[in-house]
């Protein structure tokens, strides 16, 4: 099963992606601030992350650049999903080699689109 | 000074070296009718001086020949050296040729010749010499207050002589573009239209001939301009043209403000608010769709129907977030466009795909009409997603249940080097007056009684401005009751101009703009 981590600090945001998550057959692990994202992404090694740009401890950008440090998290595909201004982050998560950069509320269906691109699938799972 | 009120004591300073003319000028005075006089004798250059500084006097009266061979032409500029505001009426016997006019040139405030003096004269040149000071000091300060005002305001000036084309410039209107010396085309109406930035020459042309040709009450445009180091600043310039007998305008002046920190300050509250606007609209719309989407269990079709309202409501305050947004944006001239050859049956498809949901709701056929061979156009593939999907969403929104709607595609007969698109739909269509501003900035033309108010009256004037900068045209028609045309064009990839970007590929994907219509069923 694909597992993928979910970075957030906001409890509903972080809860209702879990449930969008699980419905389409995917396994959620959660990190609430940057520093919990290194480590459960240490921990658990997911197939993917979706993480939130303002975080507690440190903002995304600086959570990508940790991962790009430690080698098995290198390689992993980072979806951002944010409240940020799309305008004025987009072009710096580009540059970062993120896959996807959404802005909340992203619709589902572009949502899902995005994480299977991002992990390769070709097929709906569902 | 009041010293011309009814009743009140003159008091008048005589500069002369000789005592005979102390004793003739108080005869004088003590004659003069209606009018009462103090007079204090002062005998040289330097005694004159004292007193006059002293500031009790409402006038002098100075002779051309001082102690010590010194002349009162020399006690005038000294005066005028320390801002003495006393009026100062001169002296000068007949023998002293052009003296006269050269007195009053350095500030004499009048000239009389001795010998020819009368007392109703002397009466009536006192008065007038202290009526004319009073007003140079009530404009000096007029003037004074005007410059701190300017200087509080940090407005530069300009006055532009259209008869010879010439104008002139405020020391603040140069130094606020970092200039503290003049350039050399510092009189010319280039030195500001050419640091104009090029996007925004255009605007502030037609302001300032719609302004000329009488069209607006007055000037004010915003535009960025070029800054001494090279960056650009935000400002506002209000303007008034003077006009001769015949309505003809031959001269035009008006101030200009630094408007680039107020600018950004908007940006950034904006920025801050939908960001903060975002983190609950997320919430819900996440938990709304669980619901509807069955993931918490099955609901009766009353509860879904209701949902649904959510969902559209919550949907629509996305949107204008976004269009809040873009809108800063384009005010403050952030809005990139990054255009790269792009096929636009695929973002039509997508875009017509994405909004047959909604469309079907209402029974409304959606359909795109392609010709097959359309060449490429130069466009920004997320910008031209943002115009068709609010152009697509309005005719949704206006088109009663079981009509149609169509994106037509097409190369124009009249111009061959552009792609036009035309939204049309079968709506309720727009009056002819509704028409006329409804790319403006908050229009929301009522099409139908029903309708209601639910967006910002942003999003045609986003389009507008999106597809300008792309080098296309906007327009409408519309027929009440038959419905309404929305076209706009895109240049074509093969006649593009310096600075296009070739890569086809769509690049990371953005949620903006996407998706506005969800899924219910």
């Amino acid at each position: 099963m694909t597992k993928i981590l979910i970075v957030e600090d906001d409890h509903a945001a972080r809860k209702g992606l879990g449930i969008r998550l699980r419905a389409h057959k995917f396994e959620a692990v959660f990190a609430i601030d940057s520093v919990a994202a290194v480590k459960t992404a240490l921990a658990e090694r997911p197939d993917l992350v979706i993480l939130d740009l303002g975080l507690p401890g440190g903002d995304g950008f600086r959570v990508i650049h940790r991962f790009q440090d430690l080698a098995p998290l290198a390689e992993m595909p980072v979806i951002i999903l944010t409240g940020r201004d799309t305008h004025t982050n987009r072009q710096r998560a580009e540059e970062m080699g993120v896959r996807a950069f959404l802005q909340k509320p992203a619709d589902n269906d572009v949502l899902l689109a995005r994480i299977r691109e991002a992990i390769g699938e070709k097929k709906p799972v569902d | 000074m009041t010293a011309t009120r009814k009743n009140q004591v003159i008091q008048v300073l005589l500069i002369d070296d000789a005592e005979y003319e102390y004793v003739i000028t108080e005869t004088l005075l003590e004659d003069v009718v209606g009018m009462r006089f103090e007079l204090t004798w002062a005998s040289t250059y330097e005694d004159g001086l004292e007193k006059i500084c002293s500031g009790n006097h409402d006038v002098a009266l100075l002779d051309y020949r001082l102690d010590d061979g010194r002349t009162g032409l020399e006690f005038l500029d000294e005066t005028d050296r320390r801002r003495i505001d006393c009026p100062i009426i001169f002296m000068t016997n007949n023998s002293d040729g052009n003296i006269d006019a050269e007195a009053l040139h350095r500030g004499a405030s009048d000239y009389l010749v001795k010998g020819e003096v009368a007392p109703d004269l002397l009466g009536r040149a006192i008065r007038y010499a202290i009526q004319r000071a009073e007003h140079v000091i009530e404009l000096r300060h007029s003037n004074e207050r005007y410059d701190l005002a300017l200087q509080g305001a940090r407005d530069g000036l300009w006055d532009w002589q259209l008869t010879d084309d010439r104008i002139s410039y405020s020391d603040r209107w140069w130094s606020m573009l970092g200039h503290d010396a003049l350039p050399t085309d510092a009189d010319r109406p280039g030195a500001w239209l050419d640091r104009i930035h090029e996007d925004d020459r255009d605007s502030v042309m037609t302001a300032i001939h719609s302004h000329l040709d009488g069209l607006t009450s007055h000037l004010e445009c915003e535009y960025r301009m070029l800054h001494a180091d090279g960056k650009h600043r935000w400002m506002l310039t209000r303007g008034l043209a003077v006009r001769d007998h015949e309505g003809r305008p031959t001269r035009m002046a008006g101030s200009q403000t630094d408007i680039t920190d107020r600018k950004t300050a908007v940006e950034h509250l904006l920025s801050h608010v939908s960001h903060e606007l975002r983190t609950p609209l997320n919430a819900a719309y996440q938990f709304l769709t669980i619901l509807l989407d069955g993931l918490a269990g099955d609901m009766t079709t009353e509860q879904r129907e209701f949902l649904g309202i959510v969902l559209r409501n919550t949907n629509q305050l996305r949107t204008m977030i976004e269009d809040l947004m873009s809108v800063t944006r384009t005010t403050t001239g952030k809005l990139t466009i990054q255009p790269r050859e792009t096929r636009l049956e695929t973002i039509i498809s997508e875009r017509v795909e994405a909004d047959s949901i909604g469309a079907s709701e209402k029974n409304i056929t959606l359909t795109a009409v392609i010709p097959d061979g359309l060449p490429a156009v130069l466009a920004d593939p997320n910008r031209i997603h943002q115009v068709l999907g609010n152009l697509i969403g309005n005719a949704i929104k206006f088109t009663p249940s079981d009509g149609s709607i169509e994106v037509h595609a097409r190369i124009p007969e009249e111009n061959d080097d552009q792609l036009q698109i035309d939204v049309i739909d079968t709506g309720c269509g727009i009056a002819q007056d509704g028409l006329a501003g409804i790319f403006e900035q908050f229009t929301q033309v009522k099409r139908d009684l029903d309708s209601g108010r639910d967006g910002l009256g942003l999003g045609l004037y986003i389009c507008r401005d999106i597809v300008g900068r792309h080098g296309g045209r906007i327009w409408a028609r519309s027929r009440v009751d038959h419905g309404s045309t929305f076209s706009f064009t895109l240049p074509l990839a093969s006649c593009q101009g310096p600075g296009a970007n070739h890569d086809d590929s769509p690049g990371i994907p953005c949620g903006t703009g996407t998706g506005r219509a969800t899924r219910l069923t």
